[in-house]
Order: structure tokens, then C-alpha cells, then sequence
């Protein structure tokens, strides 16, 4: 076991693609944990100077100040605390509730499997973004409503995910011997499918990360997420439009810090499967 | 080869002919603000003004700057020594766009229309006109019979829009004045008849030949006002030639820019306009004049009219316009100065509780004005939570009492020059639930509004209006930031443009190409 994980370390480590997309993220993580410390105006996150608006980059404010007068890098950086904890929680409570649904689903079968991946196939049949959307809308502008908008509309990937790979590996002899040995459903559920389908969860996980985090940009450029003055990326490039084209740093700021978070965690994600899933690491294996 | 050639440059020139010959008579508007209907009698603002000005007449209509009455479908008209009847001599052989002739009945069928729906401009009438009471004694004449006398009726005549009382008959369901069927559609004599029409789009008029007061040589064939939300495809669209004329509530910097275009033009003019915070004096906290005074002291003006406008307006301390008789000389308002808003606070008895401020999305002065407000009020210790919404929806809500914000920073333009547009219709209680959104109840105000509106003593009408205006203004009922200067951007070979306050230059009739 040490051993494969060695070997997966390895393997990771001699990943350029995939250890960029990690370092990506580590840097989204220490800018959020460290956002009071890195700022250079921390309290500019919710003061106004306004005799200072829309100040190209220079010595003092980095990368330029807004509409208000404030500097774009500490409302970036503490931005990003927005961001992390928007994905963090979405996603997480999107798995939460996908994978035991797609495990239940795909284990016993049967009428309660057909409702619910019926149940789950409406939500897909909608575009994401635009149930978001509806939702948001519905609720009212709020972090809170984008975290359970995104969460709502996210599980069905997962229960998707997890009732295929338990479908296709229920029947395995592994599980049937420790279904004969008399463990019961929730014992071979949790300790024998669940272990060996969680590659596959992880990578739909960093790769969810991503999408999410470019969803909830979205909705906080339509004004559906947190409300001002929290300085939220996509709300940022929404009111930097006004100001477009001479205020170039005012849209470029938050668009990059949203680009290279989304690419962090899709490297990530494509990394940590080549790595992880066992298919393609025998036929990455057969080419090499 | 050659003939391949040739080919290409006909086909190109065939392609390129009909652009060429429309763009001399076209004339493409984009506006920051839907056009959700088109009835005459249901809409009342700026942002959706130029369907009621292109597409329908009035008795008299509004021009130039400072603005004058001119006699539009009437030629001449008479008032009683009382002021109360009012008696209009309409011009004869004025044809509607389906041929008609247009007639006194017409104009009694529009205001008893107004009186009936209650929307738009009829809160304007309904305390002075009875339904019933207005008159057709022949084809020519129209008396309208007011309960009490009005200084301001005169000036809001040109809001009684005159539609084709036979075409929107026909088309009534169920007693709805045709309330359904004219959103959509236009019965009237005006200068433009209606083309195509889509709410998500806006409409396009093609001009009425026909039109009763002529045309110029050069009057565009048609216009088209389009619906542009986003503030950088107005401006991009007016600089390639996308559009030819824009609205006049862009952000000052892009104004700024927008001078520097060679084939844009910013056309200036001294206006009445007055951005401030309407404030929703019916509910605690906000009905403490404590809390009220707070949050005034709690506004950067400074900060907002020198930093983010750019000192393109002044500082107007009342609600009424400075550059307006009724608006007190020596009248100070309220200056940023948290420590007395601290103060005024410390002197609140109910609860504070957090308070909603509706935004005009899309209009980011009242956008920021919103955020600047929240900034400083934080550090008194008032928590503002600020809610985005379109001008429609936001119209809405501030119409009913219970659904309104607590705050909303937005214009108060001009419908008709007199003080009551201002401080009349915003605190008077006459206006409650259609023009005045602050819900107060002062006895006192009501009285001065109402005996200024009573006489047609002008040395008297000043004297009550700026009494109100102070009252109004110390206890901060509303946040009074500035009164501004229009800036409308047009394309450079955009000519005849005739700005009057009331419709903000979007009568189209009068302007042509060079």
C-alpha cells in the first residue's frame, strides 16, 4: 500500500501539467489564508478612497484601483476567500449528497434506482448555469444562495458518476465474496465499492472545482451573488465594464485570477486522473 | 478573371446601396432601459419617455430650453377667472394614422381613459378631475371641468397624450380601456407610425406623412429605439455608427471619452434633474427623523460629485432644482460628517435594523452612490445591504408601500416646470402611492403643497414652496445629492436636435441628418 502510494507521489511529482495546476491552487489557498497579510491595503476591501478611482497599475496599488478608489489587489486576494469557500462548500455538499445516491442507486437497482437517476437526469437535462440561474434569482442575491444554487444543481454529476462505476463493479468478485462472507450492504458499500470508485470522484471533484468556480463568477457578474461592497471576481469584472476600454486593468485583474484558478484546478483534475485511473494509466503504460 | 472581379465589386456595390440609403433616414437610438409598453397612459418616465413623445400628441406640447408651451393639437384655449374650467379650441383636419379625423371625443375618451387605468400620468389629474366631468359641447371643443383650481394643470396638459378613442374601443376586452391590446400597439395621430414593436427589442416608428404640423425637409423616414443594457455597447455602437443618438445618464467618463471621438458629439445643456436618495419615511427607523438625519450626514458629496462625476454637476442641497424659482437661496442641506451622524444616531429610540437600498441596474451612478452610502453608514454603525433590480422593477416596488425599499438613490427629472414636480409630488400626500415614494404623512407640508397648488399667486407659490423645500430638507425626508447638466452624445452629422428638459431630447420630429 506505502508502496503504490510512492509510486502515485512519483508519478505526480513527474506531472509538470498536473503539479502547475497543484501550485495554482496552493497559491489561491495561502492568497485566502493569508489574504490580511499580502494585501497591501487590507482595509480597502470595504473602504472607499475616492479621489484615487481608477488608477492604472503602478508602485502603490499593483494592479490598479476601481470604481471606488480601492486597491484591486487586496480585494483580490481577499477575494479569493470568497472563491475558495463558495467551491469548497458547493462541491462538498454536492458530493455529499451525489455519491450516496449514485452508490444506493447503483448497488440495489430497481424501481428506487430508476426514480432516483430519473430525478437526477431532470437537473441534467437542464443547462447548469441556467437552473443557477433561476435559482439565484429566486432566492435573491447572496453568497449563501449561490453556495445551495450550485449545490442543488451540481449533484446530479456525481450520483451520475458513482451509480456507473458502482454498476460496473458490484458484480465483481470481490465484492461477491464479501457479500458472502455476510458483510452487509453498507459495509460492502462503504469499505469495498466505495474505495475502489474514488479515483474516479476525486478527479470529477477537481475538475467540478473549476467549473464551479467559473459558474459562481458568472452568477456574481449578473449580480445573482454577493451582494457589495465583498469584493467577488465576477461582480469586479461586472462593474468594471463601464469603464472598459480605458480602464484595462480594472477587467483584466479579476478575469486572471479567475482563469488561472479554473486552469489550476482542470490540470489538477487531468493530472490526478492519468495518475489515479487505473484504464488509463495501462494504456498510458502500453504507449510508453 | 476580370469578369470576377467585376462581378464582386457589383455585388458588393448592390450590397452596400441599400445600407447607404437607409442610413440617411434612419435614425437608431439606443437606450439604457426597456421599452415594456407602449400605452401612452400607463408610462411616465424618462427611461421610456420617446414612445410617448414619437408616437402621440397632446393639446400642447413641451419644446426648447428653458422650456415653452406650444400649441400642439389645440390652437388656442381659455381659463376661467375661478381656474377651473379650462376651455381647448382644437386645430380641425388633424388626421390619425388610420385616417380619421381626430376630434373633441378623442380627447375626452384620453383623459377618462387616464382617470379610469390610474397609471402613468393620471395620478397628475385624478385630484382635480372628476370622471364624467370633461366636456365635448362640438367636434372642436373640450372643457375640462377641475374640482379646485390648479396652478400646475396648464403645465401638465401636454401629459393628456390624445389617442383614436374609436380604434381603442374596438379593441377593448372586458372593460380594459384597451389597456392589452395598446401596450402593443399604437392608435394616435403622431409623428411616427408604429413599424415593429418587440418589448425585448424596442420598436422602430416610420414617420406620418400625413402629420398635422409638417415636416422638414430632412426629417428622418424612420427611428428605431433599440434596447442596449450594457453601458459599453452603447458607446461602442455610437462610436462605429452603430447607433446615432444614446441616452443622456452615461457615467461621466465615458462622456469624457466620447468627446474625443471625432464622429460623436456631446450636446450640452443646463437641466433639471435632481439625483437623490428617496427615502421610505413610513417605517421605522427610517421615520425618526434622527435616523433619517443620520444617514444624510453619512453621504460622501463630495467625494461622489468632485471624485466620481467628476465636478460635471452641483451640489443641489434641497429637492427642489437650484436653477428654479422655489429652491431657497440660502438653503444649506447636510455635508459628510460622520460624527454628527453618530450623534443623530445616539438619538434614535426605536431599534436599528439593517436597511435595503434598491439600485438602478444599469445606472451606475445610483450604483455607486448606493455603495458609497453603505461604505460610510458601516462605520456609524448602520448596516445597508444594497439589492440591484431594473427601473421597472424598481418603479414597482416603490409604488407600494409595504414592497418599497428603504432607500433608493435615483433622478428626479422634469415633467413640467414648476416646484410641485419636485417637492410636491415626492412628499405630498396627494401623490402617495404614484409619484410621492416616501410615504411621509405631514400635515403641515400637505397644507403649504396644497395651498401653493391652490393659487396662481407666484410671489406666494415661492414663498410656500421653499418652506416645504426647507421642511423637507431639514428633516432629511429624502438625501439630496445634485442637480445636473444634460450631456446627450449623438453622432457627429446628427443635426436639429431640440433638447427640452421634459423628454430629454428624444422628440425626434424636429432633428435630421446634415
Amino acid at each position: 500500500m506505502t508502496g503504490s502510494w510512492r509510486r502515485t507521489a512519483a508519478r505526480f511529482l513527474g506531472d509538470r501539467a498536473a503539479l502547475m495546476g497543484a501550485s495554482l491552487i496552493l497559491l489561491l489557498v495561502l492568497a485566502a489564508v493569508f489574504a490580511p497579510l499580502l494585501s497591501p491595503f487590507p482595509a480597502d476591501v470595504a473602504e472607499f478612497h475616492t479621489a484615487n478611482r481608477l488608477r492604472p497599475p503602478d508602485g502603490v496599488n499593483w494592479l490598479g484601483t476601481d470604481r471606488m478608489g480601492s486597491d484591486l489587489l487586496s480585494r483580490i486576494l481577499f477575494g479569493a476567500r470568497i472563491t475558495i469557500s463558495i467551491a469548497l462548500i458547493a462541491v462538498g455538499s454536492a458530493v455529499l449528497l451525489g455519491v450516496p445516491v449514485g452508490l444506493v442507486a447503483g448497488y440495489y437497482g430497481g424501481w428506487p434506482s430508476d426514480l432516483l437517476m430519473r430525478v437526477s437526469d431532470i437537473f441534467l437535462a437542464v443547462p447548469q448555469i441556467v437552473l443557477a440561474i433561476a435559482i439565484a434569482q429566486t432566492l435573491g442575491p447572496s453568497i449563501e444562495n449561490v453556495i445551495l444554487a450550485l449545490s442543488i444543481t451540481y449533484w446530479p454529476f456525481w450520483a451520475r458518476l458513482v451509480y456507473a462505476e458502482t454498476r460496473s463493479i458490484k458484480n465483481e468478485v470481490f465484492v461477491e465474496s464479501a457479500i458472502a462472507l455476510g458483510a452487509s450492504s453498507l459495509r460492502v458499500m462503504a469499505m469495498h465499492i466505495l474505495p475502489n470508485i474514488a479515483s474516479a470522484i476525486i478527479v470529477r471533484t477537481s475538475i467540478g472545482m473549476g467549473a464551479t468556480i467559473l459558474t459562481a463568477a458568472a452568477l456574481g457578474f449578473l449580480g445573482l451573488g454577493a451582494p457589495p461592497p465583498a469584493p467577488e471576481w465576477g461582480r469586479m469584472i461586472a462593474e468594471s465594464r463601464e469603464f472598459l476600454p480605458e480602464a484595462w486593468w480594472y477587467a483584466t485583474a479579476p478575469g486572471i485570477a479567475i482563469f488561472m484558478v479554473v486552469m489550476g484546478f482542470n490540470l489538477l483534475g487531468d493530472g490526478l486522473r492519468d495518475i489515479l485511473d487505473p484504464r488509463i494509466r495501462r494504456a498510458v503504460g502500453r504507449h510508453a | 478573371m476580370k469578369r470576377t472581379v467585376i462581378g464582386l465589386i457589383a455585388a458588393l456595390a448592390a450590397a452596400a446601396a441599400p445600407a447607404v440609403a437607409l442610413a440617411q433616414g434612419k435614425y437608431v437610438h439606443a437606450n439604457n432601459s426597456g421599452y415594456d409598453n407602449l400605452d401612452p397612459h400607463a408610462i411616465y418616465d424618462v427611461g421610456r419617455a420617446a414612445s410617448r413623445i414619437n408616437f402621440y400628441d397632446g393639446l400642447y406640447r413641451w419644446v426648447d430650453n428653458p422650456p415653452k408651451l406650444i400649441p400642439w393639437l389645440a390652437e388656442s384655449h381659455t381659463a376661467s377667472a375661478d381656474g377651473k374650467t379650462w376651455t381647448f379650441k382644437l386645430k380641425q383636419g388633424v388626421k390619425f394614422h388610420d385616417g380619421s379625423e381626430m376630434t373633441a371625443d378623442d380627447v375626452v375618451y384620453s383623459i377618462e381613459r387616464m382617470l379610469a387605468t390610474k397609471k402613468g400620468a393620471s395620478s397628475l389629474f385624478i385630484p382635480i378631475i372628476d370622471p364624467g366631468s370633461t366636456k365635448a359641447p362640438d367636434k372642436y371643443t373640450v372643457v375640462f371641468n377641475l374640482k379646485e383650481a390648479s396652478a400646475i394643470f396648464m403645465s401638465t396638459v401636454p401629459e393628456i397624450l390624445i389617442v383614436n378613442a374609436k380604434l381603442v374601443k374596438a379593441n377593448e376586452k372586458d372593460g380594459d380601456w384597451g389597456q392589452a391590446w395598446l401596450a402593443k400597439n399604437v392608435a394616435s395621430t403622431g409623428s411616427y407610425k408604429l413599424k415593429r414593436y418587440d418589448p425585448a427589442i424596442g420598436f422602430v416608428g416610420e414617420r406620418f406623412k400625413e402629420h398635422f404640423a409638417g415636416w422638414g425637409p430632412k426629417a428622418f423616414d424612420e427611428i428605431e429605439f433599440r434596447t442596449v443594457l450594457e453601458t459599453n455597447t452603447r458607446v461602442q455602437g455610437l462610436i462605429k455608427g452603430d447607433f446615432q443618438g444614446t441616452d443622456g445618464y452615461l457615467p461621466y467618463d465615458q462622456i469624457l471619452r466620447l468627446k474625443q471621438e471625432k464622429n460623436v458629439q456631446i450636446l450640452e445643456q443646463e437641466s433639471m434633474r435632481v439625483f437623490y436618495f428617496s427615502v421610505h419615511n413610513g417605517r421605522p427607523p427610517l421615520n425618526d427623523v434622527h435616523f433619517r438625519r443620520a444617514l444624510a450626514y453619512a453621504f460622501d458629496y463630495d467625494g461622489f460629485i468632485n471624485d466620481i462625476l467628476k465636478g460635471a454637476v452641483a451640489r443641489n442641497p434641497g429637492p427642489n432644482p437650484n436653477n428654479l424659482w422655489g429652491a431657497p437661496k440660502d438653503l444649506k442641506g447636510f455635508a459628510f460628517d460622520l460624527e454628527k451622524a453618530k450623534a443623530e444616531l445616539a438619538q434614535v429610540k426605536e431599534p436599528i435594523r439593517p436597511i435595503t437600498i434598491g439600485a438602478l441596474a444599469g445606472f451606475s451612478e445610483s450604483e455607486q452612490s448606493a455603495t458609497l452610502l453603505q461604505n460610510a453608514a458601516k462605520k456609524v454603525g448602520i448596516e445597508i445591504k444594497i439589492e440591484s433590480a431594473p427601473w421597472q422593477v424598481i418603479q414597482s416596488r416603490m409604488q407600494d408601500r409595504e414592497k418599497n425599499y428603504d432607500l433608493v438613490p435615483l433622478w428626479k427629472s422634469t415633467y413640467y416646470v414648476d416646484p410641485n414636480n419636485w417637492v410636491g409630488e415626492l412628499y405630498g400626500s396627494r401623490y402617495l402611492n404614484t409619484r410621492n415614494y416616501s410615504y411621509n404623512n405631514d400635515p403641515e407640508l400637505d397644507k403649504w403643497i396644497n395651498d401653493a397648488l391652490a393659487t396662481n399667486d407666484q410671489a406666494k407659490r415661492q414663498e410656500l414652496y421653499e418652506k416645504a423645500a426647507r421642511k423637507v430638507t431639514d428633516e432629511a425626508m429624502g438625501i439630496f445629492v445634485y442637480n445636473t447638466k444634460w450631456y446627450g452624445p449623438y453622432a457627429a452629422n446628427v443635426v436639429g436636435i431640440r433638447f427640452c428638459p421634459i423628454g430629454s431630447g428624444q422628440d425626434m420630429r424636429w432633428a435630421s441628418f446634415k
